[in-house]
């Protein structure tokens, strides 16, 4: 039987935003998973790919300004996680926010969320739309 | 964010009173341990045994204290993690950083 | 020795934002024993030939330089003949493409189902080919260092 449930948020582009798109990631993973201890992993990493996203719109994307708005489109299906986060921003270099990835910079302050989001989805891409630019994130799941 | 601030006789405790740890309070917890360093004490301890999830501002404060304990000889050490919380350390290799304890007791006899 | 290493080390490293990982193994051909230790450093890989399936080896302890004492867990596995095992830096596992994604640790399991039975020479060929293919024109953002270790 297929099932997709496909979710589309709006929010402030606002740190205070995260808790709520965070726990609506982890209701949604614990709908979609059948087994009790990977159903606890699934909602972590999809509340961290969320959280980790939006954070980067919100300061690069979005260049920190609380009167822009972030869209958020989750599709899941039995195959596949997609996840998809749109600002009208000026955007940023995803390249260039850094990730601390080997030792000399394993006590860097700041640039764990990119490596975050490259370590528990399959593909990340971010490229410009009509009205601003997405982050297109998408995971294969079995 | 929500804390709590305790002295033991070897440390300084910050209970961090949160489910969450992320961009939203994170610096919260940086000023907190700045204001404690500046105090003159220099060993911290940060349970975290409320803490559902943790981000990577929340796991960078965490590194930059630490790293601010290590410029004053002092230490931070971390205790009661939660399994997910856990899995974000081992993700971005930290957990060979830190000193991890499984409750604030066994942390503060290690001092 | 990873003990002394680490009090050797420590005076000079905490002046620095320096660390640095070490894994040290050590192999007794008579018995077919592994022992080993871990500083931080990313897991090496068996491979077991018999079972297509796969262990990381990893042992308690924190990276050098980030405390003056530091006490190192030891322990030890029994390899069997055509086991393969891979020793890696992660500049191999987090090379990125030009689409921004990771080699990954499953790239490296696949390299060895595929390969184990051919010589390590020709494994560690195999391991370069896939990292300089999969990361087409993109600069390598640390350098690779990988031991492959067969078993006869």
């Amino acid at each position: 039987m297929k099932k997709i449930i496909q979710l589309q948020i709006r929010v402030p582009s606002q740190t205070r935003y995260l808790s709520l798109v965070g726990k609506i990631g982890e209701s949604v993973a614990r709908d979609i998973c059948r087994i009790n201890d990977d159903r606890d992993i699934f909602a972590n990493n999809l509340n961290a790919v969320l959280t980790e996203a939006m954070v980067n719109t919100i300061k690069h994307a979005n260049s920190d300004d609380p009167t822009k708005d972030i869209k958020i489109r989750i599709s899941i299906s039995n195959k596949e996680l997609l996840i998809r986060i749109y600002d009208s921003g000026q955007g940023f270099d995803l390249k260039k926010v850094s990730d601390p990835s080997y030792n000399s910079d394993l006590l860097a302050e700041s640039g764990r969320g990119i490596f975050i989001i490259k370590s528990l989805m399959d593909t990340v891409i971010y490229k410009k739309t009509a009205c601003g630019n997405v982050l297109e994130m998408k995971k294969a799941l079995e | 964010m929500n804390f709590r601030t305790e002295s033991s006789k070897n440390a300084t405790i910050i209970f961090v009173q949160e489910e969450r740890l992320d961009a939203h309070n994170s610096e919260h917890l940086k000023t907190e341990m700045n204001r404690i360093f500046e105090s003159g004490r220099h060993d911290l301890i940060i349970d975290l045994k409320d803490v559902r999830f943790i981000d990577s501002s929340g796991l960078g404060v965490l590194v930059s204290g630490f790293k601010n304990a290590s410029t004053r000889q002092g230490t931070l050490k971390l205790s009661g993690l939660q399994t997910q919380v856990r899995s974000m350390f081992e993700l971005t290799r930290l957990h060979r950083v830190f000193e991890i304890f499984p409750s604030v007791d066994d942390a503060i006899e290690s001092c | 020795m990873l003990e002394q290493l680490n009090n050797q080390l420590y005076d000079d490293l905490s002046h620095t934002e320096l660390l640095f990982s070490v894994f040290y193994a050590r192999y007794n051909n008579r018995t077919r024993s592994l022992t080993y230790a871990n500083a931080g450093h990313n897991l090496p890989i068996v491979f077991r030939t018999n079972t297509h399936n796969h262990i990381e080896l990893d042992a308690e302890g924190l990276i050098i330089g980030v405390m003056p004492s530091i006490t190192f867990e030891e322990r030890s596995i029994e390899l069997s003949t055509g086991d393969v095992i891979i020793f890696y830096t992660d500049g191999f596992s987090e090379s990125t493409n030009s689409k921004g994604i990771l080699f990954g640790k499953e790239r490296i399991l696949s390299i060895l189902r595929s390969n184990y039975n051919t010589t390590a020479e020709a494994i560690i060929d195999q391991c370069y080919m896939s990292v300089e293919k999969f990361s087409e024109s993109s600069l390598l953002q640390d350098d690779i260092s990988i031991i492959i270790m067969k078993i006869y």
